[in-house]
């Protein structure tokens, strides 16, 4: 599928913009706020819920020429991506067992996507 | 963690070893309500893929994408709840099953076909999944 192949590269972007979204929300979360209602509403919060609502319409496009049955085999990349950014930006730690795991992923989006 | 959006494709928050202060396993009721809702999660891309297939900007494009952003914040207020009752490792590990659920509905509604390659596929992601969410349990 050369032709479609950008439009699920559109849809693995969308999932990377899905996953910034998610380590925002992690990263606000960690913080400590004077009000319970600036948990809410502060500019981290309110551009990573943006940011997801992009993703959803990013993901929209994607489908255009993706196939529905792929679309929930791609997401799977948010993993992959959330342990990245988390791993660069959290510090967060990636042990052999999660590493064999995202590797797993890759590969079987890969499988599907050839 | 604000509601709304939850961070469920984030398997790094931190979790609970046990949802349940006594440390009991989770109700039948609890993986009731998280197979549900998972239902509900992939019925949001069912709304998603319709939406993409209706003529842009056309009435039925909006409803379709009301429909995506209406599941996903029902879905993201009850999986808040669902997490609550059961370990996250748990939640995250079952959720996996959207890869087949998207092949299901793909087929049914949309006439894909599922070769054996997309099976195959689907079920390494699968078993990646569980390893990635295990990882830190």
């Amino acid at each position: 599928m050369p032709e479609n192949i950008v439009f699920l590269l559109i849809m693995v972007l969308s999932v990377f913009v899905s996953s910034v979204s998610q380590v925002m929300l992690k990263i606000a979360a960690s913080k400590d706020y004077s009000k319970r209602i600036y948990e809410y509403l502060n500019p981290l919060v309110i551009s990573a819920y943006l940011l997801f609502f992009g993703s959803t319409v990013v993901t929209v496009i994607a489908y255009r020429h993706v196939a529905l049955s792929l679309g929930p085999i791609v997401e799977a990349l948010g993993y992959v991506f959330i342990a990245i950014l988390s791993y660069m930006i959290l510090k967060e730690r990636i042990n052999t067992k999660k590493l064999v795991g995202l590797a797993l992923i890759i590969c079987g989006v890969v499988v599907v996507a050839i | 963690m604000p509601p709304g959006i939850d961070d469920s494709t984030n398997p790094n928050r931190p979790r609970p070893t046990s949802a349940k202060p006594d440390g009991s396993r989770p109700s039948a009721r609890s993986f009731v309500f998280l197979h549900l809702i998972i239902l509900l999660y992939s019925l949001a891309a069912v709304c998603a893929k319709l939406a993409a297939t209706s003529e842009l900007f056309s009435p039925a494009f909006f409803a379709w994408y009301a429909g995506v952003l209406v599941l996903l914040g029902i879905y993201a207020l009850v999986w808040q709840q669902v997490i609550k009752r059961m370990p996250l490792t748990t939640a995250f590990a079952n959720k996996g099953v959207t890869v087949i659920w998207g092949m299901f509905w793909g087929a049914l509604l949309f006439a894909e076909h599922i070769d054996l390659k997309m099976i195959i596929g689907a079920a390494v992601v699968f078993a990646g999944i569980v390893l990635v969410v295990y990882a830190d349990a």
